[in-house]
Parts: C-alpha cells; structure tokens; sequence
C-alpha cells in the first residue's frame, strides 16, 4: 500500500518534471544532437565523412588564430575581473555606507551593447577623443591596442555586477568568525587566507563560471566595432564561427563548435574538481 | 481542500495556456504574403487569408489579358469612358472611338496640324485633350539660324488652349513656371500643376485662377476635390475653393512616390475616380490596384501587383477605365491590359517561386513580372533584403540565406551578384545549369558560360556583361595590351601635354576602380590566395598613372571633378560606365578614357551614345590594357537552387531571363550574354530605329548637343568583335577587390609606400582567406 503511494507520488513527481524536461530536450539536447551529427557530416547534403571535420578544424590557420585569442582573453580578463572585484567588494563590505549604492554598480551590465560601441567609436576611432586629447592620429580598434580596449570593456561591463556577488557572498559568512580569529591574534591577511576565502569558496565557483560565459559576450561589441575581420589579436571564436555560417561552412562550425564545448565542459570540470579537492 | 484547490488551480493555468494558443502553430499568421492579397477575392468559409495551406481557399482573383491597340494609335496619351464609349487619345493626338470594350477603334477627330506635327515629333511639354474636344497645350520651339538650322541654345516656352471649335487662344504663365502635370475634371475644365504653382484654366478666354501655390508633381482630380501630388499630398476643395484637410491613409499610401517627378505623359502611379463614384478613389501602382475611400483609414487591394503587369518596374501608367465587369489600364509604351474578375480560381497561386538577390535589381524585376504574367498558376516574389529602409547589412542577410539554404527552405532562384559562388557550388546549393541552356537552343557567349564551369557542370550564368576598355586616339592606343604600356602611354602624354586632365580621375579611389577592370582577374592565384606580386605591380603602376594625371590637373579642373563627384549614401562613387567616362572627356577635353561598355543599343547610356561620342571625339576603343586577360564584368549572375520544390520552374525562369525573347521585348539594362538576343536586338534596332539628343557642356560653359541614333552596323560589328575577344569574366573576390581598393588609395596618396600598402591588404584578406 505504502509502496503503490510512493509509486504514485514518484509518477506524478514526473508529471510535473515533464514540461521543463520537454523543453531542454527539444531546444537544448536535440539541437546539441543534431550539431554532434553535422560535424561528422557534410555541410548540406549530410553525407558522412569521419573526423574529416574535425581534422579540417583543427589544422585550419584561422581557428588556430581564433581559439588563441580567445583563451588569451580569457586567461587576462578573468583573473582581472574576479581579483579586481573581491578586493572591491572586501573595501565596500568595510563601508556600509557604500553598499547602498549597489544598484549604480549594476548600471554598466544594463547599458546596451550598441551604446558601447558607440562609445567606443567616439574615443578610440582615429577621429575619436582620446587621439584628439593625445594629439594622435591611431586607430587603437586597428591596431594592437585593440585587445587592451576589450578586456578593458570586458572588466568595466562586468565589474560592478561580479563585486555585488561577491558580496553576497562575504555577507554570508557569520562575523563571529573573524572575531574569534581576532581575538586569537589572527592578522588582517590571515583572516582572509584562512577564514574569508575558503568561505567564499562555494560563490567563487558560481561567479568564475559566471564570468567566463559572460566572457564570450563580449564579442558583440567586438563585432559591431569592427564587423566580421576586426584587428588580428581581437579575431575570436564567435567571429570565425559567424563567418563560417554566413559562407555556408556548416560541417566545420558544427566540429567547432563541439570542440569548444567539450573544452568548456572540460574546464567547468576541472574547476569543480579543483573546488572540491579544496574543500577536502 | 487545499489540495484539492491546487490541483484545480493548477487544471485552470493549464487550460489558459492551451486556450490562450501557446504551442500551438495554428494562427500564427501564416504566410505573409496571403493577408496581401485577401481582398482580390471573395472568400468561401473565410474572412482572410488566402494561403495555399488553408483548407477553406479563398477564391476569386483579376486575370490579366492584352488588348491589342491598332498600329496608328501607337502610344496613347489618355483614355476615358463616355455614354458613346470608350475613348482614347493617340500619340498624335488624334481621339479614336471603341463601342466594343476595345476590341476595335474608330477615329473621331484630330487635333490642329501644327500641333500634331508637334505632338509627332515629340516636342511638346505637356499635352491634354478633353471631352469636349478642346486641348491644352505646352511646346518648346527652337529657333533656326539664317541657313534654316535649329538653333538648339535659342527656345522659346509656347502654351496654348485649343478650343473645339479650331480657334486657340494662348496661356500666360509665370516665366519661371515649369508644367509638371495637365488634368481635367468631368466638366472638361483643366488643370495645370507646376513646379510652385497650381492653376485652373478657364475655358472661355484661356486666363489661368491660382489655386494653390504649392509644388505639384501630378494631379488628380477626384468628384469635388483636386488632390495636389508633390513632396506631399494635399488635397484642394473644387466647391469650396480652398485647401481640404489631409487624407491620412492615403498619404501614407503614397509616401514613397511623393517628392519624385518623372514623365508628363505617364507615371509611376495613378489615382482614377470613376464617375459612378463620389468619394472612392482607386490608386493603381506597382504593388498593385487598391480602392480608398476619401478620408477612410484603408487601402482595400483589388489586383496584387506581382501576379501582374504592374509589377513590371519597366511600365508606368498612363490611364485606367473602369468598366462594368473590368478594368481597363493603359500602359506607357501603349500597352492596353484587361483586368477581369474570375471567380473560379483561387485568390493566390497556389504554387510559390521565391527569386532572391542582395540588392534590388529592374532587369530581375521585370523578368519576374514577364515570367509571372506568363505563369498565372504561381505567385513569384522576388525579395532583395539589402537597398531599402530594412536596415540589414549585407551579412545579416547572408546569414538570413544560409539559415534558410541550410534548412532547405532556401529560395529557388538565387541572384548571385556580391555572393560567393564557388562557395554555394562547393556546398552543392547550386543545381546544374548545362541541361537548361543547351536545351533552349540560343547561342551564349561561350567564354561566359566557360567562366562559370566548374567540376563539369555549370551552375550560374549572368544575364548581362560588360567589358573594360581604353578610349582614345587609334593610333596611340592600338595594341597597348599591358598595365605598364598604359603607364608609359600616360606619362608620355603628360611630357607632351604639361596642363590637363588624361583620363577624367581626380581622385586616388577613382583611378584605382577604373584601373583595376582591366587587373583584377590577376591578383588571386590558383589555389585561392592572395598573388602578392600582381597587386604589387598593380599598386606600382597605378601610382604612374595616377601621378601622371594629378601632375598635370589646373585649380578649375580640381575644382569641377569636386563639384561633379556623385555621391551615394553619402559616399563619393566610381561611375565606370564608357558612357559616363566620355562625358568626361568631352567636358575636359582630354585625350583618353577608361570605362565599360555593354552591348545595350537601346539605352541613352548604351552603346549607342557611346558610338556618338566616340565619334565626336575623333577616339576608338580597344581591350583596357591590364595585368589579366581581357575579361568582362558579369551582372545579373542567376542560380537554381538545387533543392528548390519547383526546380523545373526555376529553371524555365532562368533560361526565360536569358532568352531573346525576354532581352528583346524588355529592353534589359546591361548587354546581353546571348548572341541571338544581340543579333535580334540589332535587327530591330535597324528597322525601328531610335534617336534621342544629349547635351554636353565642356568645363568652359559651350553646350553641345549630340544626336543620338541607331549604330550602323559598322560599329555593331566592331562591338561584336570586341565581346568575341573577351576571354571570360573577371571573378575577383570582392573582399580582395575592396581591400586593394582602400589601401591602395593610401599608396597613391602617399600616405603609405606600395610594399606597406600591399602588406596591408595581406592582413585585411589573410584572416577571411584562411578562413
């Protein structure tokens, strides 16, 4: 009796699990399925044909290009960003006063990419204001300088919003905590080392992963600043799979494409395993 | 209870969202282009739509059919409905009578010679013939010398009302009134409309009431109101005599005409009142025929305008009769269509052929509405997502394209100018052409169809070419056939003439774009890479050139190519056609030319002004000396899409737009790549003959006036000589194309020396070539 009851509570559990688990299906598996096939395929008559997709990626000098620009834009603005925004949000948790104005922090997040772009024009185009005040006449979106404007962008839009949840997450660490390390003679460093960070240790998952997808946006204002060829070292991954769509290179953007999510799924893994074996 | 409350709670939001239509397809409007065309028929079962998919189709829908004009009509200039019929006023003025819906034509009356022989030759500004019989008047006259030539700088301005009874009586209008337009009402009293001023004439002493003093492009007259076309609509109260309020719909409705003034004798758009009608106007144009009530809020679609004849971007609209079962609609060029209700067939074709091109095209247009006309079974469309107010890139609508090619929804004939061919037969988008063009028995160019050749099997072919070449003095120019020979041949002539345009360039990106016509072809190598050392040379001996003619240009000649510079979009553009480029030279008396020349003889930009001018210049023509072979530039590239539904159709689509039929009776812009429709062109050409006037002024201020006829068949041959010695055409990546273009300027300007500019382009092209 008690068996059928749980049974049924069980079936009608996946009642209400049936819409959602619809939905990831149709919009997230299926699609993700059918992207898998395409990179053992051909582009558009879907003939079969191996890893020939993936080789042509993979020796492809313009992936190359693209693949390392990315990770060097990762490997610069991430740690920039979470650094730059824990030591933020640790002088804001010391002043109250300013955590009333958390919503004013968030206010880059909510200014729309075309506004940036027009922004960015505006200074950086050779006509922009920064050569006028430097009496130049760069094009810094043309040249080298350009990938310092995009983390620079990256760290601006997202710093604000990355301190706010930093926030949240030393606000949840019980106070008592650092008192009793004070009253042992604990320093202002070690409280931080030993009892702030590996409490934060369950948000610094959350904002890391955050802030890489996060990353990947920013290639919108790459793209509206300097269209589908911008400047060499700001040529990322999105650039080379939207090109490859337009031209019809569906065989490689779908190899492409799988490689870059078994990439991110491999680091998502690794950074989980780094956070547990911490915990540990 | 409570749970019991949840669990109906939970029924109820379930039921809402089933209701409310999430999830389901149905209601999502369907296809687009069903609402266009509801109206045309009455519906069984159905308020709207008329989509093929719907079970309940709409039925009903005007066909259209020819009424042939006898040849003495020739053009008609107006058509009207009285109790004897129906009545039509000829090219010469004369107004013929038909009690048989058009099917036979009897002349009534002729207007007075003088006028008529005015009216024949073509010089009158404007012209109107009412009712009653009496006829208003413009003409310009040209004054003759004492050896009885015509004085072309000396004219006179004449306007005049004939009444019926063979007495004239002449109109005073402002000197610096310019007649735009000629209406009258159903009393027979007219109307003139010009560029500030509009006035009512009075039929008895001639003297001119100012009605309005607005600009007035057209003129309608509508029961009691004159409805007033200019940068606006604005409507004018006949009883009232004053300004009636705005039509809202209908402004709107005309929003993208207004502003623009074109013909006297047709337009690109009519509005017609019956006189069974008060306040219902119908307004006829390329979208189609629609009803409006005046000062209503809709436009009622009667006739959709791409199931028919007034889609064709060729054809403007003289007049309209509305008759009890039909509508009649005289065309420019004389057509007369019919337009009878057929409630049998169903509202829309219920068979679809997309045609598809970045950019809007008249000749792909035209094709489209012949093609369609000829089809009544399938509702062609043909969408160009880039050139209007859509503000789509041109990636946004490639990528658009590759979705739907993608998804197999692709479009079914694909104009592939601007798009990446060899990309599309790679993927295998593209179906084979060879069957279609080898099986309707006209001869292409062959170099053409070789240039688009690929794996054995050819998969586009463009409607139209033109070929590069370099204009001057036969004996300096003949057998230059090297960029090199033609940087000596500019140097040599600025040593021989220190002050001076050569070539009509006055500015770096105008050399380069002529320059490179003749280059392109060379600067990819085989394996689809940048050909460093071509563009290097290229870049080198564009400089020469380039300096050669900047070295020797005066302030005034600076000056003028500043003040005739055309812009686009706020962009100066390159205009590189031979026509234009001996208009330079004629103005600036120089002594060479660079431009492209198509084998279009019916056009005023043609071959055959070209002719005309070449003669006057005392110049020739040969093959533009360049790096690469000597290739023509291909337009109108038209594709199949290999997994179209209605693959055979567009197939019969393409080889229709190619054929000589289409090419002859529509007079396409570009040159044909067809030997037969070129030979046919000619042959007509030869027997109707054409002549028009162009005036030329030089940088002095001297007008001169040049005739422009038919070319003898001399210059038709050499023109023939010329396309049978083309090679192919010039396929250079646009990309490569515009990054020469824009670093190559700097090197001309010096703003960088040739290697960096070369170096340049290798990173602006490295990225999409290795790509």
């Amino acid at each position: 009796m008690r068996k059928s009851r749980k049974k049924r509570r069980r079936s009608r559990g996946l009642w209400f699990l049936a819409p959602s688990l619809l939905g990831v299906g149709y919009l997230v598996l299926l699609p993700t399925g059918d992207v898998l096939r395409r990179s053992f395929a051909t582009a558009l008559s879907g003939q079969w044909v191996g890893f020939n997709n993936y080789r042509n990626v993979l020796t492809n000098e313009a992936f190359r290009l693209a693949a390392g620009n990315t990770l060097r834009f990762l490997a610069l603005c991430l740690p920039l960003l979470l650094i730059l925004s824990l030591l933020l949000a640790l002088v804001i948790c010391r002043i109250p006063r300013l955590e009333r104005f958390k919503a004013l922090y968030l206010l880059p997040m909510a200014i729309p990419a075309a506004t940036v772009v027009l922004v960015w024009r505006l200074l950086f185009s050779q006509q922009g204001f920064l050569n006028a005040w430097l009496g130049t006449h760069v094009d810094y979106m043309g040249e080298r300088t350009a990938l310092i404007i995009l983390v620079g962008s990256y760290v601006w839009k997202n710093l604000g919003y990355t301190m706010v949840l930093w926030l949240a997450g030393l606000k949840a660490i019980p106070g008592e905590y650092t008192e009793a390390a004070r009253v042992d003679g604990a320093g202002r460093m070690r409280c931080f080392f030993r009892i702030i960070l590996p409490n934060l240790k369950g948000s610094a998952y959350t904002i890391t992963v955050l802030s890489l997808l996060n990353a990947f946006k920013s290639f919108r204002e790459a793209y509206l600043v300097s269209g589908a060829y911008p400047q060499q070292d700001i040529y990322l991954l999105q650039h080379l799979f939207q090109n490859w769509y337009t031209r019809l290179d569906m065989d490689k953007l779908a190899a492409g494409a799988i490689l870059l999510a078994l990439v991110l799924g491999a680091l998502s893994l690794l950074l989980q395993r780094l956070w547990d074996r911490a915990g540990d | 209870m409570w749970k019991r409350t949840k669990k109906i709670l939970a029924l109820g939001l379930a039921a809402a969202l089933l209701l409310t239509g999430c999830g389901s397809s149905e209601g999502l409007g369907g296809d687009s282009l069903t609402g266009q065309t509801g109206a045309a028929g009455n519906t069984e079962g159905q308020d709207s739509g008329g989509s093929a998919e719907n079970d309940q189709k709409t039925m009903g829908r005007y066909m259209e059919s020819d009424i042939a004009l006898p040849e003495e009509i020739n053009f008609g200039r107006d058509m009207w409905l009285t109790d004897d019929g129906l009545e039509l006023v000829a090219w010469d003025g004369s107004l013929y009578r038909s009690q048989d819906q058009g099917q036979n034509w009897q002349m009534v009356s002729q207007v007075p010679e003088k006028l008529q022989e005015r009216l024949t030759a073509g010089a009158e500004s404007y012209f109107l013939r009412n009712q009653a019989g009496d006829t208003i008047a413009g003409y310009i006259e040209f004054s003759k010398d004492e050896a009885g030539n015509t004085n072309y700088d000396s004219y006179s301005h004449f306007h005049n009302l004939y009444l019926a009874d063979g007495s004239s009586i002449p109109l005073e209008l402002s000197g610096d009134d310019f007649i735009h337009t000629v209406v009258c009402d159903r009393e027979g009293v007219f109307y003139l409309g010009s560029s500030s001023r509009v006035y009512r004439v009075n039929g008895q002493d001639g003297s001119l009431e100012v009605l309005a003093e607005v600009r007035c492009d057209y003129l309608s007259v509508c029961g009691k109101y004159l409805l007033i076309q200019g940068s606006e609509l604005q409507i004018y109260d006949l009883e009232e005599n004053k300004m009636a309020e705005q039509d809202t719909a209908l402004s709107e409705f005309l929003e993208p005409w207004l502003g623009s003034y074109g013909d006297v004798n047709s337009r690109p758009y009519l509005l017609y009142m019956p006189q069974t009608e008060h306040e219902g106007v119908y307004v006829l144009s390329d979208k189609g025929l629609y009803h409006h009530t005046l000062y209503g809020s809709t436009m009622e679609q009667l006739i959709d305008g791409s199931l028919c004849s007034m889609s064709d971007p060729l054809k403007e609209f003289v007049s309209m009769v509305q008759l009890e079962d039909a509508f009649l609609v005289l065309y420019s060029g004389g057509q007369l269509k019919k337009y009878v209700y057929d409630p049998t067939i169903s509202a829309v074709p219920e068979n679809f052929l997309r045609v598809w091109g970045l950019y809007e095209n008249d000749d792909i247009g035209r094709v489209v509405s012949a093609f369609g006309q000829a089809h009544p079974d399938f509702y062609i469309t043909y969408e160009h997502p880039l050139g209007e107010d859509t503000g789509m890139t041109r990636e946004d609508a490639m990528k658009v394209l590759s979705t739907e090619l993608a998804t197999g929804n692709g479009p079914d004939v694909l104009l592939l100018d601007d798009l990446p061919y060899d990309t599309y037969v790679e993927k295998g988008v593209l179906a084979d052409l060879t069957a279609t063009l080898d099986g309707t028995g006209e001869r292409y160019m062959d170099t053409v169809r070789a240039s688009y050749e690929r794996n054995g099997g050819q998969y586009a072919m463009p409607m139209s070419m033109a070929v590069p070449v370099l204009m001057g003095d036969k004996d300096k120019i003949r057998g230059l056939a090297s960029l090199e020979q033609l940087a000596e041949l500019a140097e040599a002539a600025r040593a021989s003439q220190p002050e001076g345009s050569l070539f009509g360039f006055g500015r770096a990106e105008d050399a380069l774009r002529l320059l490179a016509i003749g280059s392109m072809g060379s600067w990819m190598d085989q394996n689809g890479g940048v050909n460093r050392e071509a563009i290097q040379e290229f870049l080198t001996l564009s400089k020469r050139i380039y300096e050669a003619q900047i070295s020797g240009l005066t302030a005034k000649e600076q000056e003028s190519m500043e003040t005739l510079q055309m812009y686009m979009d706020g962009k100066p553009v390159t205009r590189t056609e031979a026509s234009h480029q001996l208009s330079n030279a004629l103005y600036f008396h120089q002594p060479y030319a660079i431009g492209m020349i198509d084998n279009n003889l019916s056009t005023m930009g043609g071959y055959s002004s070209v002719v005309e001018m070449l003669k006057m210049l005392e110049m020739d023509f040969v093959p533009m000396p360049g790096q690469s072979q000597f290739q023509g530039q291909a337009s109108n590239i038209l594709a199949v899409n290999e997994a179209s539904k209605v693959k055979e159709q567009a197939l019969e689509l393409v080889a229709y737009a190619l054929s000589t039929r289409f090419v002859e009776d529509s007079y396409m812009y570009g040159g044909s790549t067809n030997w037969d429709a070129l030979d046919a062109q000619a042959a007509k050409e030869q027997e109707e003959g054409y002549s028009a006037c162009m005036s030329f002024m030089d940088i002095e201020g001297n007008e001169q006036i040049i005739a422009v006829g038919t070319p003898a068949p001399e210059a038709i041959e050499a023109l023939r000589q010329l396309m049978e010695t083309c090679q192919g055409i010039s396929q250079c990546d646009s990309r490569v194309f515009e990054a020469v273009i824009e670093e190559g300027q700097k090197a001309l300007n010096g703003e960088l020396t040739v290697e960096e500019a070369v170096k340049a382009i290798e990173k602006k092209v490295d990225l999409y070539l290795a790509e």
